[in-house]
């Protein structure tokens, strides 16, 4: 009971000064489709029905997502999600999301996460907020894409279904 | 004729003797049935002031815990104005428009000169290299993570086949990592800072830098999972 009173006058106080969650100003909803596969990968990446799916059977491929920063001066991003699927039965899909400084690209931060098994259900990976040195850069999310080591076209292949950022 | 009125006498005496204790035990009973009803009341006054009691007790707590949140409260208020107030500072340290600033500040939406918000972006910079290599200097090594989690990262970068890209030195303590980069050129150093955080392989949160003297040198900063990376506001 006094647990039971005291949690709540504290939930009660922080509401009444304002502790509320802060809700994004700007989201942005891109299709996996936007995601191209990078240079170093070597191979190509199969799109359909806005998925960006890797067929290839025996190698991984590297794909990059742009990211449209739209407040420029602000030194964060609030939040992030990328929903993907993973169909191989050892590897994960990783996807990173990297904030590089405008003026010196070689500093920023990252936070990669990982899906959890094999799945037809598209997994949703979660970015927490994301800070950056300098007011002005530019994010990406890289992403790996596990083989598809059945060969069955599109249907076992793993893939990028699509991506949200939060400024 | 005597002995008869004597016995009659001696019946009266009895009867009366009788009639007398009667009366006694009469009012004897009746004492103490009096006393038995009496009872109750003090019982039922003790058991209402012991939960008088126990209620003011409960209300003094409670005033007492009202009283510890408030106070709890102000220090959360107290922290969040001199958060508030050290923001606003550091957008104008050192700065020579600082009062003109100062005043167009309403809402911290203030247009700093580009040299301004280079001195303030190479402050954020230095104050997160040295919150991180802090970290690392009072965190120990982990026996049964650092060792495993430096091989991983290193086997991976190896697998990679990179050219041009070495590493010049790798630590990993309880939470943390540092690994350093020494780069060939400025193509490959931009490349590969894309590649790094993507061979990690656990879920990771990262900072990474170019050394000022020697921009081909670079070093990343790589959290244990489920530890969350120190950034600076």
């Amino acid at each position: 009971m006094k647990k039971s009173i005291t949690t709540s006058s504290v939930v009660g106080l922080l509401f009444a000064f304002g502790l509320t969650p802060a809700f994004a100003v700007d989201a942005k909803i891109y299709a996996g489709t936007e995601c191209v596969e990078t240079y170093t990968s070597g191979h190509e990446a199969w799109y359909v029905h806005g998925r960006a799916l890797n067929t290839n059977i025996s190698t991984s491929i590297t794909m990059e997502c742009p990211v449209v920063k739209e407040i420029v001066g602000d030194t964060s991003l609030a939040s992030a999600h990328f929903y993907v699927t993973d169909l191989h039965p050892r590897q994960d899909v990783s996807c990173s999301l990297i904030t590089r400084d405008g003026a010196n690209p070689s500093t920023g931060y990252y936070t990669t996460r990982r899906s959890a098994g094999r799945s037809f259900t598209p997994q949703k990976l979660t970015y927490p907020a994301q800070r950056m040195i300098a007011n002005t850069g530019y994010t990406v999310f890289r992403c790996i894409l596990p083989p598809n080591i059945t060969g069955q076209m599109g249907y076992e292949s793993s893939g990028l279904v699509s991506y949200r950022v939060d400024e | 004729m005597k002995t008869k009125h004597a016995f009659s006498a001696a019946i009266i005496a009895s009867i009366c003797g009788l009639a007398i204790l009667w009366v006694v035990t009469i009012n004897s009973d009746s004492g103490s049935m009096k006393s038995t009803s009496l009872k109750p009341a003090p019982k039922e006054t003790r058991a209402n002031n012991s939960d008088l009691e126990l209620y003011r007790d409960e209300v003094s707590n409670l005033q007492q815990e009202i009283k510890s949140l408030q106070i709890q409260l102000n220090d959360l208020q107290q922290v969040s104005r001199i958060n508030q107030a050290e923001k606003i500072q550091l957008k104008h340290v050192n700065s020579e428009n600082y009062q003109e600033a100062t005043t167009s500040d309403t809402n911290q939406n203030v247009e700093l000169q580009p040299y301004q918000q280079k001195q303030l972006e190479q402050e954020r910079l230095t104050a997160q290299i040295n919150t991180l290599e802090q970290q690392l200097q009072y965190e120990d090594p982990d026996p049964g993570w650092s060792n495993w989690a430096q091989d991983q990262i290193l086997n991976n970068i190896s697998n990679k086949q990179y050219t041009g890209v070495n590493v010049v030195g790798n630590e990993c303590r309880s939470t943390l990592c540092r690994f350093q980069f020494q780069f060939d050129n400025a193509e490959i150093r931009d490349t590969a800072v894309e590649d790094i955080p993507i061979l990690v392989p656990w879920e990771s949160q990262g900072f990474f830098h170019a050394d000022e003297q020697d921009p081909l040198n670079l070093v990343f900063y790589i959290s244990r999972e489920g530890a969350q990376l120190a950034q600076v506001e």
